[in-house]
């Protein structure tokens, strides 16, 4: 929430009233912390940029509705979210596809541990239910606070502490297992 | 329970340059006009369909069940009528009446020489039938 300068709602008052390279401007500000997010949860860059140039599809088509009661930032979060649990639920089966062939070619590479067990985990993140799995992503992929997420998301401070202290348990067991 | 979010922090970092912003916005950009011809092709595709849709509908609404009379004189079943006609109920004068109707007419609508054509061949005609009927 701190890059929420006044600057972003100027930008969207302009691409409302017409001006296309506001949004431009717009895409160019908050690039690196959309794909930073994606790759982060997807460790691909093909998939992290893909991802971000879906976001900013939506936020173009929704932009010109933007009504300026939240901040910009809350809402680009929000269509994160959004766009990577429909990503997860997508490739859901994709994933452990993966997993399976990751299997296949042996443990003695450190990059392949590394990424073994970084799939082990979005494996895990992805059978969590969605609100878990919402603030389970925001709090480790964006380390934001619990108000934040709460913002995004809709909840209360405490209803994001206590699914988020689910999730994490339920995490650590489905690790600890596998 | 802190010890393991530290883990899983440290599985999701990734270290990465993002991509060219020139170059992501031109896709963007290329994305939103393949986007827009879509929709393009879709509204005129539904357009389309709407107007056959409605042509169809405006044609079956025509199509009502014919009266008897309508029909072709060879769909009739009987063939009484050609010989049971009785020619004396028309008006013989029909013909002079709709002539001079029609050179009244022929005046104010036509040129000049076409209502003296006419006059030229009803005379002819009608003098060619007297000198038949002299005969």
């Amino acid at each position: 929430m701190t890059n929420d300068m006044p600057e972003d709602n100027d930008l969207i008052r302009e691409f409302q009233s017409g001006d296309e390279k506001s949004f431009d401007k717009l895409v160019e500000k908050h690039l690196q912390n959309v794909f930073g997010f994606f790759l982060k949860i997807t460790g691909d860059k093909m998939t992290a940029e893909d991802l971000a140039q879906d976001v900013f599809m939506k936020l173009y088509k929704n932009l010109r509705n933007f009504r300026h009661e939240s901040s910009f930032s809350t809402y680009l979060f929000r269509i994160n979210t959004n766009t990577v649990n429909s990503w997860i639920t997508r490739n859901k089966w994709k994933n452990i596809l993966h997993l399976d062939q990751a299997s296949e070619r042996g443990e003695l590479d450190r990059s392949v541990d590394k990424e073994w067990e970084r799939k082990e985990l979005w494996d895990g993140i992805s059978r969590l239910p969605k609100k878990q799995r919402t603030v389970v992503m925001l709090r480790i992929s964006d380390s934001l606070s619990y108000k934040e997420i709460s913002e995004i998301t809709g909840i209360s401070e405490g209803s994001a502490k206590v699914n988020y202290h689910h999730a994490i348990k339920r995490l650590k067991e489905i690790l600890d297992n596998d | 329970m802190i010890d393991f979010e530290n883990r899983i922090i440290g599985m999701t970092h990734a270290e990465s340059s993002g991509p060219d912003s020139a170059s992501f916005i031109a896709k963007l950009r290329g994305r939103q006009e393949k986007e827009m011809m879509r929709k393009k092709r879709v509204r005129s595709g539904f357009s389309a369909f709407a107007f056959i849709f409605l042509v169809g509908m405006l044609t079956t609404s025509q199509f009502v069940e014919l009266p008897k009379q309508d029909f072709y004189w060879s769909e009739v079943d009987s063939n009484r009528e050609y010989f049971d006609t009785d020619f004396s109920i028309f008006d013989q004068d029909y013909d002079t009446l709709y002539v001079e109707e029609f050179t009244l007419f022929m005046i104010e609508e036509t040129d000049i020489w076409d209502t003296e054509d006419l006059f030229y061949f009803n005379e002819l005609y009608e003098n060619t039938n007297e000198n038949e009927v002299s005969l």
